[in-house]
């Protein structure tokens, strides 16, 4: 939240948000954005300093919304197939194309795994309290 | 505190798919501006991105998880200084095998020939040819001619002096018909602290 604030506040300053209405639309944008970026790093890199210089140097991290050692039994249930694409989708941070290609797989099979799994494990976790059903 | 019901939901699909940076730039706008405007589709989007969180932490839990792995990700893993030890067998090939103190996965590399091979199932059978674990649908590094298994080092560190064969099975589609691939023999040391 820190970051995106700070990116809003210099393009506002800048002058650069020419359509105000889409301001939603430009923070949930900017928010993905970096949310990905820091994805890609490690998780205790920080942001991109050319933007935070006169910050303090510390972003903290977001806490887990629940108990791993769940998660971890609920991914553990998955079927082989469906364990391998959420973990190559959301650790290893490759696409569908990436993905089908190393476990030849159609781009848009791998897709719905990935839905099916993720539903398997929201339901896994909601069976266990650790998340809303 | 319960949250109006939200006429019309975004679907799961395209959360998930929005979360994994797989929309088109317009479909992600569609999803935002509809999100922005809806607490429950926030409360929904939240909950993909908890568990998008969470699987990504897990692979580098100290102590690791059963996992079955690709060439890739075995790199990625040891980028993030995941610790693994590695065996590689061909079809017919047995190995003496034993986990350390501070391995976090013990890792598998089974060759074989998946020429025409449509899905591979694994079962691991004990000293007596008892069933121990099944995999189905073992996803096959078409490239490199193998399968990767990882244990995790908490698993395996309490297991005692024990034998053990992993058999790959080919399938078809209805998961009727096999046709062995390999078996793959392994004799497991007892982890044996400060030993």
């Amino acid at each position: 939240v820190q970051e995106v604030l700070v990116v809003l506040i210099q393009t506002l300053r800048a002058g650069r948000l020419r359509q105000p209405e889409r301001v939603a639309s430009f923070v949930l944008g900017t928010s993905r954005r970096l949310a990905f970026e820091l994805g890609r790093r490690d998780r205790r890199a920080l942001v991109p300093t050319d933007n935070l210089d006169h910050l303090p140097a510390v972003v903290a991290e977001e806490p887990p919304a629940f108990d791993d050692t769940h998660l971890k039994g609920c991914l553990e249930r998955l079927p082989e197939r469906e364990r391998i694409v959420v973990v190559l989708t959301f650790y290893a941070e490759r696409d569908s194309q990436a993905i089908g290609d190393e476990l030849g797989m159609a781009p848009g099979n791998v897709r719905v795994v990935r839905h099916r799994a993720l539903a398997r494990l929201h339901d896994c976790m909601a069976s266990r309290g650790e998340i809303a059903s | 505190v319960t949250l109006p019901a939200c006429p019309s939901p975004v679907a799961w699909a395209s959360l998930v798919d929005y979360w994994a940076h797989e929309l088109t730039p317009a479909d992600a706008d569609a999803v935002e501006e509809h999100v922005f405007a809806c607490d429950t589709c926030t409360e929904r989007l939240g909950g993909v991105g908890a568990l998008a969180r969470g699987i990504a932490r897990a692979p580098r839990r100290k102590g690791g998880m059963r996992l079955m792995l690709t060439p890739s990700l075995v790199d990625t893993l040891a980028s993030h200084g995941v610790r693994m030890r590695h065996y590689r067998l061909q079809a017919g090939e047995s190995v003496e095998c034993a986990v350390g103190a501070d391995d976090d996965l013990v890792v598998s590399w089974l060759r074989a020939d998946f020429a025409g091979v449509e899905r591979v199932n694994a079962t691991a059978l004990d000293a007596n040819g008892a069933p121990m674990e099944r995999f189905e649908d073992v996803p096959i590094d078409r490239k490199n001619g193998q399968v990767v298994f990882a244990h995790a080092g908490d698993e395996l560190r309490p297991w005692p002096d024990l034998s053990f064969r992993m058999r790959l099975v080919a399938v078809d589609a209805a998961n009727e018909c096999e046709r062995l691939l390999g078996e793959y023999i392994f004799h497991h040391t007892a982890f044996r602290a400060g030993g």
